[in-house]
């Protein structure tokens, strides 16, 4: 469904994307780890059209997409903050891009009202971003993207900024509604657990290449991925507190 | 806790005495001079200067006159700014010609109103320049564009002043409400460029700004050295005619004066209430 080839970018002497290629199935989430500066918003922003590449290619379905502009790529970037429009209420932020594209107001009232209901937001439609809470401010963007049925979401740590509680009932509720509507993901995260719970497949972003593993077990077993290093934190901190109840 | 809350109190109280208490008693003195009980000459109670000022229509010419030029300079200047903003998306002043915006905010307005009269005075430098070009014979062929009845001079360098405020001020804003990665948010969600500046940009910096806009317009309305030197004896702008009939020999003329004096305070405390109570307007 998305095919990278060959895609180069360069900030001046850095090199952040050195021929990187990969491709992503239709319906398929794909994690992607990598550290801070790796290039992976880099790498987001170049497929959104928000960011041109040095050189490279990007097909969509089959069609040729960096010379279109990003309105027309039929993919959605999502940044870490939610970025809602601050004049706008909650159904307004929602429904602004059935609004750009003209349809009647019949049908946007419709789609807008069941998104709202379906990310449990309905009683909030009046809102404005201001008054809502971490977690309900990032369903709005979620269901901002949703509501125009993109062909890709890139998001980009979507849920950093939330509270553990809030990211994990947002977590699932983003795989339900993703299976549901069949949309294809791109998920840069630098956390390792969401990057597992989150993708089916898991890539690596390292020195302007991405790596992606074809079976969770091959990511863990890389020892670059620091995969098996947490793994082993829990499993001491586990063994350690047993020692303990037993000692007491 | 108690310490604190006396300074808290003392402040409000030092900030009544030293900014509220002489507006309101300058007010006052103005209103009862206007109607004849304050003053060396006050006849007692009347409201004839009042009905003299309305029925001659000088009030109201001069209010409109005022309200023309903050219109124009403030429109004209702030669509200008906002027009550089955008088109520069927030980084004007990030650059090094940054400092060619600070410039005219540092001068006294007198010195660029001086500055505009010779350069567009009859026997100003532009004059000067056309009648070496051969375009004019005479300085009288000049085009009037200080003194004259449309406030061109007054304009231009309200115009100057506001716009080198709103750049820096609407640059500010631009990168502070992260406007530039909200039009990108509005682009992937399908907007154009032309969507995006009227559903995104306008309306976020129109929001944030208009209060500090309106202020600032309410500023120009009572301005005073630069329509001193560059505006003529009629139509007049509201601070020059004040000061004017404040001062004349004829002490006649000042209820009339303090009349215009007290009018313009309450014009200006009223829009300071609405806007307090407006939607977005001032905290």
């Amino acid at each position: 469904m998305l095919e990278v080839e060959k895609l180069k970018k360069s900030y001046g002497r850095e090199t952040v994307l050195r021929d990187l290629s990969f491709s992503v199935r239709e319906g398929d989430i794909l994690s992607i780890l990598g550290r801070s500066g790796s290039g992976k918003t880099t790498l987001l922003k170049i497929l959104a059209g928000l960011k041109e590449p040095d050189d490279g290619e990007v097909l969509l379905r089959g069609r040729p997409v960096l010379h279109l502009p990003p309105q027309k790529r039929g993919m959605v970037y999502l940044y870490q903050e939610t970025l809602l429009f601050p004049h706008l209420n909650v159904f307004e932020n929602m429904a602004f891009g059935l609004r750009v594209r003209k349809l009647p107001e019949k049908e946007i009232r419709q789609r807008t009202e069941q998104l709202l209901d379906e990310l449990g937001m309905a009683g909030h439609s009046g809102k404005m971003p201001e008054q809502l809470s971490g977690g309900q401010q990032q369903r709005v963007a979620f269901g901002r993207a949703l509501i125009i049925n993109p062909t890709l979401l890139l998001l980009d740590e979507p849920f950093g900024k939330l509270d553990s509680r809030t990211r994990e009932e947002m977590q699932e509720l983003f795989l339900r509604i993703c299976r549901e509507y069949r949309i294809s993901v791109l998920f840069v995260t630098h956390d390792l657990k969401e990057a597992l719970c989150m993708g089916d497949r898991i890539a690596r972003m390292e020195q302007g290449q991405l790596k992606i593993y074809a079976q969770r077990s091959d990511f863990i077993r890389d020892t670059a991925s620091g995969a098996k290093k947490e793994m082993d934190f829990w499993t001491g901190i586990r063994e350690e507190s047993k020692k303990k109840n037993k000692d007491q | 806790m108690r310490i604190r809350y006396l300074h808290r109190k003392a402040g409000l109280a030092l900030h009544v005495l030293l900014t509220l208490l002489p507006l309101a008693a300058g007010g006052i003195y103005a209103l009862l001079y206007s109607v004849g009980l304050a003053g060396s000459l006050a006849p007692g109670f009347t409201l004839r200067y009042w009905d003299s000022l309305i029925s001659r229509g000088t009030l109201w010419q001069t209010f409109a006159y005022s309200a023309y030029i903050m219109m124009v300079s403030v429109l004209l200047s702030y669509a200008s700014a906002l027009a550089l903003v955008i088109s520069g998306r927030g980084r004007l002043m990030q650059q090094s010609r940054s400092r060619i915006f600070y410039l005219p905010l540092a001068m006294p307005a007198l010195v660029l109103a001086f500055f505009a009269f010779r350069f567009f005075s009859g026997g100003g430098w532009l004059a000067s320049l056309a009648f070496r070009a051969g375009w004019i014979e005479s300085p009288q062929e000049f085009p009037e564009l200080v003194n004259d009845p449309y406030g061109v001079g007054i304009i231009f360098v309200h115009f100057l002043l506001a716009f080198a405020f709103f750049s820096i001020y609407l640059d500010r804003v631009y990168a502070n409400e992260r406007i530039g990665e909200q039009v990108q948010s509005a682009r992937v969600l399908g907007a154009g460029y032309g969507q995006s500046l009227r559903r995104v940009v306008l309306p976020m910096i129109l929001r944030k700004t208009w209060p500090a806009v309106s202020l600032y317009a309410l500023f120009v309305f009572g301005s005073y050295e630069v329509p001193l030197l560059l505006g003529r004896s009629s139509p007049e702008m509201l601070s020059v005619r004040i000061v004017r009939m404040l001062s004349r020999f004829n002490l006649e003329d000042r209820p009339e004066g303090f009349a215009i004096v007290f009018a313009y305070m309450m014009l200006s405390v009223l829009a300071v209430i609405l806007l307090r109570k407006s939607k977005g307007g001032l905290r």
